[in-house]
């Protein structure tokens, strides 16, 4: 299992046995701009076309799913996994109606369309995942290796619903995201990953809730996954917001290793030292793909010239960090490998 | 509103611009009421016609007329003369409100090079309220889309100033038939993927 991830951006490829892999959300390399899970699958040699057999798409978040479009259009034989409130007539009208409000830069809205349109023209379709749904193998057939842990039922209602009241009450400079309260990360899918005994939740943006049905509280009582994890990908960035004391005490094994990506608004940033040591003591190793460090962008001089004659000291700030965790478990083995690659740390105790 | 054809009084205009036919109180701008007055009349027209028109007065606008009042010209348009006008841009970007905090707010911004966007680079810069038009204010709302030009501006006279612009982005809203077209759309896209089940 490999996970990338900068300040801004996920993504994960996590191979299930018998050549099939599995990639979970998209982010763009720094310097080549390609998705970094396709990168990755031919510099080990894996042809993606033919290997990846699923696509989880988790939210549409910016910093999920850049690039997942490029994943989708290559790798036709996979089955496309999004969160079931996408599947509503409201919700793809507006998303198909945002066309006319792109930007040059693009934005997650444009990833799904595009995502949609693919999808629609091949068979079988797109899994419209929800919490317990098997994602992979299809059923009938072997035990699913890969099982949405939500959203649940009640997860899906109240995020089309803030989706489409955002959408309605937006202004006219139409906001790329959502920030409704049960938003994009309200419905996104949590997966559990299941083979050869082996157990791996990835906890996408999922966060607690104050409502028993939706969040973490609602996948600890319908979809707990039936065997303790022994590796997590860290819901949330880490977030004090999506930590579920039940969920590392009663879903993980006492070995478990965390690992997680950070995110970062400017000053703002994800995982904080709390969180880091809040992680630190529900899991035996703890993770982080790149620590995000914030640096003045180098322009020429011209640039910095104009800067400071018309801005004073403003400073274009760049988002600097890029790792890999790669975990691998040999069949039969009881540990995890963990090899780090670029920017990425183990968070010492 | 009221609509009449009565010719309207103008303070200080000389009677002597005033159409013959709008002298007396007996007469329309349409024309004068008695038929016999409009030469070239058509003196064929049986005098019952006039009778059964649906004006009161029993005037009618059959037959020729003349405009007295002079026509205006065609307008000549002549080509603006925007001197040696122009930006020449030295950096571009777009923009994402991602906080706002009093009068200021905080933007994830895409950098361009060479007129194309450079998705995988991430650059953040903080904004005042002040640097922004009026107009551009009440635009300034979590996931407003922006574009931000540094550039050099020549004016009509050639002079060469700095320049820094910040402009929100405008959309119109849907219309009727993008509505339709993205709800048809919509329904071809589920019909094609299938619908979600529900427990």
């Amino acid at each position: 299992l490999s996970i990338f991830g900068r300040g801004y951006g996920e993504a994960i490829c996590a191979h299930v046995g018998d050549g099939e892999w599995v990639l979970v959300d998209s982010c763009l390399h720094p310097t080549s701009q390609a998705p970094a899970s396709l990168e990755y699958l031919t510099s080990v040699g894996v042809s993606a076309a033919q290997a990846v057999k699923l696509i989880v798409v988790t939210h549409w978040d910016d910093d999920h799913i850049r690039g997942i479009a490029k994943i989708v259009e290559e790798c036709e034989p996979a089955r496309v996994a999004c969160s079931a409130a996408l599947g509503r007539e409201d919700v793809v009208q507006f998303v198909v109606s945002q066309e006319a409000a792109t930007g040059a830069a693009g934005s997650g809205l444009d990833e799904l369309r595009t995502i949609l349109r693919l999808c629609s023209r091949r068979k079988p379709g797109i899994i419209w995942a929800k919490a317990n749904l098997p994602l992979h193998p299809s059923p009938p057939g072997e035990s699913p290796k890969v099982v949405a842990l939500s959203p649940s039922e009640d997860a899906t209602e109240r995020s089309v619903t803030a989706l489409i009241e955002a959408a309605t009450h937006s202004k006219r400079a139409f906001p790329r995201r959502y920030n409704a309260p049960e938003g994009p990360n309200g419905a996104s899918v949590a997966t559990s990953l299941r083979s050869y005994g082996v157990s791996i939740v990835l906890g996408a943006d999922l966060e607690l809730s104050n409502n028993p049905e939706t969040g973490w509280e609602a996948v600890l009582s319908y979809s707990r996954p039936p065997s303790l994890a022994s590796l997590v990908k860290v819901p949330h960035h880490g977030s004090k917001g999506a930590h579920h004391d039940g969920f590392w005490t009663d879903c993980v094994n006492d070995q478990v290793i965390a690992i997680l990506t950070p995110w970062s608004r400017g000053a703002r940033h994800l995982p904080t030292d709390t969180d880091l040591t809040r992680l630190r003591a529900v899991a035996n190793d703890v993770y982080l793909t790149a620590m995000p460090a914030l640096a003045r962008v180098e322009v020429n001089h011209e640039v910095q010239r104009l800067l400071r004659r018309l801005h004073g000291d403003k400073a274009v700030s760049e988002l600097r960090g890029w790792g890999q965790v790669r975990a691998r478990r040999r069949n039969g083995a009881d540990s995890w490998e963990v090899e780090l690659e670029g920017d990425a740390v183990k968070v010492e105790k | 509103m009221t609509t009449t054809t009565r010719p309207i009084e103008i303070q200080g205009a000389s009677a002597l611009r005033v159409a013959p036919w709008q002298h007396t109180k007996e007469q329309w701008s349409f024309g004068p009421i008695e038929a016999q007055l409009i030469d070239g009349l058509d003196r064929s027209v049986p005098e019952d016609i006039l009778s059964r028109s649906s004006n009161d007065e029993a005037s009618s606008t059959i037959g020729p007329q003349e405009i007295s009042a002079p026509l205006p010209g065609p307008e000549e348009l002549r080509p603006r003369d925007f001197g040696k006008r122009g930006l020449t841009t030295i950096s571009h970007w777009e923009g994402v409100v991602e906080s706002v905090e009093g009068r200021t707010f905080h933007a994830r911004l895409t950098p361009f090079k060479n007129g194309r966007p450079l998705p995988a680079k991430i650059e953040y810069a903080d904004f005042d309220f002040e640097e922004l038009t009026e107009s551009d204010r009440e635009f300034v709302q979590e996931g407003a889309v922006f574009y931000w030009t540094l550039g050099r501006e020549r004016n009509v006279a050639g002079t060469v100033a700095n320049v820094s612009l910040l402009r929100f982005r405008r959309l119109p809203a849907l219309s009727d038939y993008q509505e339709r077209e993205a709800r048809s759309e919509a329904q071809e896209l589920l019909q094609a993927l299938g619908v979600p089940e529900s427990d």
